[in-house]
């Protein structure tokens, strides 16, 4: 399994460059690119620019492990709003774009959000249909959709079953599911998730969650590796068992207040531990 | 086999086309609201089944709202109902005509649902020009209420700002059932129409003869819920159907 952490988590003010020395110097392979959470990589950033993106990525010896963005939660594919729908498409297809310039094979994406207005049937529906039609572009692509599970935050496919079966009905094996082992909360267990999901896991995103705490001012339920409620080596345990060995990509929601960079040095050492199974 | 509309709602709104019950339970469920019943409109039905009787049109550009054209065809398909989608222009004769997502409603339209309400169609238009531009909106506005004395309101966001509201529209035609709200409404009022759609004390559906036919405007889109395969939503339509017989 290979490492990578997120460009969103370099701190403030660094510049690019700058955030990949330190990724690589703290002992990650790959580096995950958040479309539209950072300024050097927008939805108007040229493909010459996304060009440019991968060489320094290259140059600082990492790969690009994955597209990821956060954009989906502003332009969810599961609008009522067709204009809003539209665009939440049009950036899963600028993900899919860049992903092939940057040389990586997946991308995330948040595929639908419940809410109080917007129910879940239509969600769902208006999810199933949209992956449905990008799914040709992704084979094209030869890029993969990863669905992220955020459980909680977007109330929707709250359970493996229930996200096994919205991918039977995408029936695609261009898109699966970029699994985060933190966003279970208290709904379920990572190692089950990743047994039922399997080879249909296309990134897994690492963090730790506190299970009983919700999300109260400033307070975060999650927090960084082994310091939650996670069974880490039950997780490992999974992952061998479905033998998975593609890229665990960290994405710690708690940052720390002093000492930025030492967050990817700890976290790093953690990600060593779990992959070698020393738990 | 005789089924009420009672019955049909009972049944969950399943199938229209099993055998011929749906034909002859249609007359006796006009309401008091001095809409035409079936036997008075003048057009043929004896024998008719419902297939082939329903024309969903399809606006092209000026559809705003294309997963309403689909849900209101997956509703149809779901309920046995044998159905074309067709261009406005090109519309085949129908006893119920449904024009799902209407953006844009120009003379040519109005024209042509008024030729269709001549002829003894029901006629509903689901007008959801909260997602087209304030230019369409404008003119859709004046061309419904030249033609058809139907006053339509600007969208209203409903959820706007608004917490713990309850999310269902009230339809009381033909039949009393709620169905989910479509987040943009349009405030509808017709010239000797009756109000059968409110939310949250807004009339945002009417009904009212027209020609030989009778016009429904729909101010709240139904078809994105029949699409997510909303029960009470496909009940409306089946027996809306059903009265139209």
């Amino acid at each position: 399994m290979k490492k990578s952490i997120g460009d969103n988590m370099i701190p403030k003010g660094w510049s690019f460059e700058q955030g990949l020395e330190l990724i690589k110097k703290s002992g990650y392979d790959g580096v995950e690119l958040w479309l539209g959470d950072v300024p050097w990589f927008q939805m108007a950033t040229t493909d010459a620019q996304v060009r440019d993106l991968r060489r320094q990525v290259e140059s600082a010896g990492l790969v690009v492990s994955n597209v990821s963005t956060g954009l989906h939660w502003r332009y969810p594919i599961s609008a009522r709003d067709p204009k809003v729908r539209e665009e939440g498409l049009r950036i899963v297809e600028r993900q899919l774009e860049t992903a092939q310039i940057l040389g990586t094979d997946a991308i995330l994406m948040v595929p639908g959000l419940v809410t109080e207005e917007v129910p879940y049937n239509e969600v769902y529906q208006r999810c199933v249909e949209g992956l449905r039609a990008l799914a040709p572009e992704a084979e094209k692509a030869r890029v993969k959709i990863g669905c992220e599970n955020c459980n909680a935050e977007h109330r929707f496919l709250l359970s493996p079953r229930d996200f096994a079966a919205f991918l039977d009905d995408i029936n695609s094996p261009w898109v699966g599911i970029h699994l985060d082992v933190g966003n279970i909360h208290d709904t379920g267990f990572a190692e089950q998730w990743i047994e039922i999901h399997g080879p249909r896991m296309t990134r897994i995103h690492l963090k730790d969650v506190m299970k009983h705490r919700g999300r109260c001012g400033h307070q975060s339920v999650y927090t960084n590796l082994f310091l939650g409620d996670n069974n880490w080596r039950a997780i490992r345990a999974a992952l061998e068992k479905v033998h998975y060995d593609g890229w665990l990509v960290a994405e710690m929601e708690a940052r720390y207040n002093a000492a930025l960079d030492q967050q990817f040095y700890d976290t790093a050492a953690a990600i060593d531990r779990l992959v070698a199974g020393r738990l | 086999m005789r089924v009420t509309r009672r019955e049909f709602l009972a049944r969950g709104a399943t199938a229209l086309a099993a055998g011929a019950w749906g034909v002859r339970c249609a007359h006796a469920m006009a309401r008091g609201l001095g809409i035409a019943s079936p036997a008075n409109t003048g057009v043929e039905v004896a024998g008719a089944s419902l297939a082939a009787r329903v024309a969903l049109v399809d606006l092209g550009a000026a559809c705003c709202l294309r997963e309403s054209l689909e849900g209101y065809a997956r509703a149809l398909r779901e309920l046995g109902a044998e159905f074309v989608v067709a261009r406005a222009d090109k519309l085949p004769a129908a006893r119920t005509v449904i024009i799902p997502g209407a953006g844009q409603i120009g003379e040519a339209l109005a024209g042509e649902i008024s030729r269709r309400l001549e002829a003894g169609s029901d006629v509903i238009v689901e007008v959801c020009c909260a997602y087209a531009s304030p230019e369409d909106f404008e003119a859709s506005r004046a061309a419904l209420w030249r033609n058809f004395q139907v006053r339509v309101g600007p969208g209203v966001d409903l959820w706007a700002g608004a917490r713990g509201r309850v999310p269902y529209v009230e339809l009381t035609w033909p039949e009393r059932l709620q169905v989910r709200d479509f987040s943009r409404v349009h405030p509808v009022e017709m010239v000797s129409g009756s109000v059968i759609g409110w939310i949250e004390k807004r009339a945002i559906a009417a009904v009212r003869n027209a020609g030989r036919g009778r016009l429904v405007v729909l101010g709240s889109a139904l078809g994105p819920a029949l699409a997510a395969g909303d029960r009470e939503g496909r009940a409306w339509l089946g027996v809306t159907l059903l009265d139209a017989v």
